[in-house]
Parts: C-alpha cells; sequence; structure tokens
C-alpha cells in the first residue's frame, strides 16, 4: 500500500484535487464535435482542459475514437462487419414498435370518453339510417302514385276532314297538366325538311315556335307542346316552310282547347 | 468501427427535417433502422447483455429524436448519436460501479493544493514535523505545477491521473504520440529540478 509520502501518490492527489474545479461537462455534440476537429481554437482549448481533468468525458471521447477512427490492429477489423447481420428483419421491426411506443404514446382514452364516442357514433349511425329510410319511403309513395300520361292528339288539317274525326278536336286540358303531345298529319305532299311550326292563341298571338322541323317517315310532325301555351279557346297551329319571298303556309291545324278543373276521385 | 466519412443526402434530409418537425414518424424510422443495429452493437461491445443493450439503444434514440431540435449540427448527427451512446454508457458504468470505485482510492492519499478538499482527516497520530512536511511538499508541489505550460500539464494528468497509454492521450489532445512523450519527458525533468529526485519517478 503507498504511503502519503509516496511522490507519486502525492503528483496524483494533486492533479485530483484539480479536477474538483472541473467546470460543466460540455454536451455530448459538443464532444462530438471537437473529436471531428470542427471546433474554433479557443473552443477546442476549452474543450481539451476540461477533458484532462475529466475522466468521464474522456472516455466518452475516446469511445468516438475507437469507433470513428482508423483501428490500429486486426482486432477492430471485425467491427466493420454490418451489424445489420446480427437483427433479423422481424427484430428490428419489434425493436422500432418498442421504439415507437416511446416517442409517441397513444392518448389514454378514459372509459367515460370511450362511452361518449360510443354514444356519439351510435346517434350518427341512427340519424343517417333515418334519412337513408326517409328518402327510401318518399320514391316508393312517389312510385306508387298512378302516372298520368300527357294527352296526345291527332290534328288533321281544317277543312280537309276525314270521316269519324272532327276537324278541330276538343282538347280537355286538366290545369296540371304540364305538356301535350300533338300529331300533325298534313296531307299535302312533304318534301326537304325546313319546315316551321307556329302555335297561335285563341288571341292571335303566335305563343310559340317550332322551326327547322323535320317530318318522320309516316309523314307527320310530333310536338311536345307545353300546357301552359295552350290557352282556353281554339288555337290555331301553322306548318309553314320557307318560300320566296317569305315563309309559305302548307297546311294549318286547329285544336280546340277546353281546361277544365281536374275531376273528383 | 463504423464508417466514417460524408453522411449520405438522405440522411441529412431526415435530419432536417426532424428538426423542423416535418415527417417525424417516418422520418424518425428512416434513422432509427439506419443506426439501431450499430448503437446495439456498440453496447453489446461493451459487455452488457442483450436486453440491457436493447434498452440502452433505445434510450439512445429516445434521447437523440428528443433534443434533436437542439441539435445545431455542430458535429455531424453521426458522431452525435454516438456520443450520446457513449454518455449513457459513462452514466451507466459509473452507476453500476459507484461503491467499487469509490472505495479503495480515497483513503489513500490526503489531496494536496489549495482548492482541494481532504479525502481523508489527517492522522492525529502523525508527528508534528512530519505533517509540517508534507505540507510543504504539497505546496511546493503546486507551485510547480503551475509553472508547467498548460499542454504540458494536460499530458501529465491524463497520464498520472486517468492513467492512459502514450496512444490515447494523443487522440484526446489530438496531438502526436511523439509530443506525448517529449511533454512528459519535459514534465518530469521540470518537476525533478524544483522539487528534487523523487517527484520525477512516477510510474509511466
Amino acid at each position: 500500500m503507498p504511503s502519503s509520502s509516496d511522490p507519486t501518490d502525492r503528483l496524483r492527489a494533486h492533479l485530483r484535487g484539480e479536477r474538483d474545479a472541473t467546470g460543466r461537462h460540455p454536451p455530448p455534440e459538443r464532444i462530438a464535435a471537437y473529436h471531428e476537429r470542427r471546433l474554433s481554437p479557443g473552443e477546442a482549448d476549452e474543450v481539451r482542459a476540461h477533458l484532462a481533468a475529466c475522466p468521464d468525458c474522456t472516455a466518452e471521447l475516446l469511445e468516438l475514437a475507437a469507433l470513428f477512427d482508423e483501428p490500429d490492429d486486426q482486432d477492430d477489423q471485425e467491427d466493420q462487419d454490418d451489424p445489420g447481420s446480427e437483427l433479423s428483419r422481424a427484430d428490428l421491426d419489434a425493436a422500432w414498435r418498442r421504439q415507437r411506443s416511446r416517442l409517441f404514446p397513444r392518448e389514454k382514452v378514459t372509459p367515460l370518453r370511450r362511452a361518449w364516442t360510443a354514444a356519439a357514433s351510435l346517434g350518427l349511425a341512427a340519424a343517417l339510417l333515418a334519412i337513408v329510410a326517409l328518402a327510401q319511403w318518399r320514391t316508393i309513395t312517389r312510385l306508387s302514385q298512378p302516372q298520368a300520361n300527357p294527352p296526345l292528339v291527332n290534328l288533321e288539317p281544317a277543312g280537309a276532314a276525314r270521316q269519324g274525326l272532327p276537324a278541330a278536336p276538343e282538347l280537355r286540358l286538366a290545369p296540371e297538366a304540364r305538356r301535350v303531345w300533338v300529331i300533325l298529319n298534313p296531307v299535302a305532299e312533304l318534301d326537304a325538311p325546313g319546315y316551321d311550326v307556329e302555335v297561335i292563341a285563341p288571341d292571335g298571338r303566335t305563343v310559340l315556335r317550332f322551326e327547322n322541323l323535320r317530318s318522320s317517315e309516316a309523314g307527320n310532325f310530333r310536338l311536345e307542346i307545353p300546357g301552359s301555351a295552350l290557352q282556353d279557346g281554339d288555337s290555331r297551329i301553322l306548318l309553314t316552310r320557307k318560300a320566296t319571298g317569305g315563309r309559305q303556309v302548307v297546311q294549318e291545324f286547329k285544336l280546340s282547347v277546353r281546361r277544365a278543373p281536374p275531376a273528383a276521385p | 468501427m463504423v464508417t466514417r466519412g460524408e453522411e449520405d443526402p438522405g440522411l441529412r434530409l431526415a435530419v432536417e427535417e426532424l428538426r423542423a418537425g416535418a415527417r417525424v414518424e417516418s422520418n424518425s424510422r428512416r434513422i432509427f433502422d439506419l443506426f439501431y443495429p450499430w448503437v446495439r452493437r456498440f453496447f453489446v461491445g461493451r459487455g452488457y447483455t442483450a436486453q440491457d443493450s436493447e434498452d440502452l439503444a433505445q434510450e439512445t434514440f429516445d434521447r437523440v429524436f428528443r433534443q434533436i431540435q437542439s441539435f445545431r449540427n455542430e458535429s455531424s448527427f453521426k458522431s452525435w448519436l454516438f456520443a450520446v451512446a457513449a454518455n449513457l454508457h459513462r452514466n451507466e458504468h459509473r452507476h453500476r460501479h459507484r461503491e467499487k470505485r469509490d472505495a479503495p482510492e480515497v483513503s489513500i492519499d490526503a489531496p494536496a493544493g489549495e482548492d482541494a478538499r481532504p479525502l481523508d482527516p489527517p492522522s492525529s497520530e502523525a508527528a508534528p514535523d512530519r505533517a509540517a512536511y508534507e505540507k510543504e511538499r504539497r505546496e511546493a508541489l503546486a507551485r510547480a505545477m503551475r509553472e508547467l505550460p498548460p499542454q504540458m500539464r494536460q499530458v501529465l494528468s491524463l497520464r498520472v491521473d486517468q492513467d492512459l497509454k502514450y496512444r490515447e492521450i494523443a487522440a484526446v489532445l489530438q496531438i502526436s504520440i511523439e509530443t506525448v512523450k517529449a511533454h512528459l519527458f519535459q514534465a518530469r525533468q521540470r518537476l525533478r529540478a524544483e522539487l528534487g529526485e523523487d517527484f520525477g519517478e512516477w510510474t509511466d
């Protein structure tokens, strides 16, 4: 056992006494920067002075030197192997899951909050179900109503009455009728396209015009006339074509409209 | 040995994005996958069990990811990561060997120097002339040490106090081994000249 008068022990004791005056430890980044020689001379001197008095920081620096500096002997060479082979992908994934749970802990869900969440989800689902059911019920209700076909009128030219057909057939039109199908059966010979049809109200105003029509293969014209264009009384329907100096009336039809209240059920 | 050199641009981008708080989970995962096996091996190589090595490696990444905002790019990311691991290793080592470290060495010597506190109370049985002699020698040593150039004192401290090898002292102070040897030789000469033969005879 060395005695207190051993000069080496006295020197060692003196140096350890100096160690007690060591300041704060540099953070790991500062030690790493010193090792990489990235510090200014003044900063490096500060770290150096600390290292000389601090075995812990010196040990950390020597660890970095052992990791990153060139090895002196072959024994260190084995450390150069990629350590990835020591861990399977599954091991690494498991390690990451543990790390992830430390880094990003999931928010704790209290029973009360869980109950509220469940109740809110149930309420939302019920509301959605009710909306869908209502929409379905309305659709079924609508489809179950009898669908009224639009009225259809076959018109012969005025003054060319055929047997059994009035020259001006009467059309009883319900107030809610939105449209009327009208078929014009001209007796005149038709050729090129470019026919117009005008609907003239009983008061003489032109309320509707179809332009540039072509007759069907059966030689007639099928028109969809809005109910609003047919007023109570005798309307005239003119089939015209372009001619020199204006338009020429090819055929004239008459339609007698009687607006009636809807029949009582 | 961990391969040194420029960090790849992908790693640099991941670190920058993490510092900016962008794509935190995917970038953390990328860095973890890249370095976890190395960090784990670092601890295995220092004598820890597999389980302890995994725990310490995870603690290393915990610290790094939590402190990444304060990482200033003063060093490379990789060096910083392993400096954190080395720091953890030192703390763990100190914790595990605290009793062992403290027990045997304290009672040997009384420390010298103005700033030092006594580690062991002076023996009441010591002769008054002996105590006066020791005090005089300690003060002479402190004076002689103050006269040494800073780098020479650092080399002396690392050699005598921390028991480092020449090449370790050279690595710590970033000087050549020849300079280390020269400093030690000159320190020995100066102390011997100042204090007498016995102060130049410490064990190499």
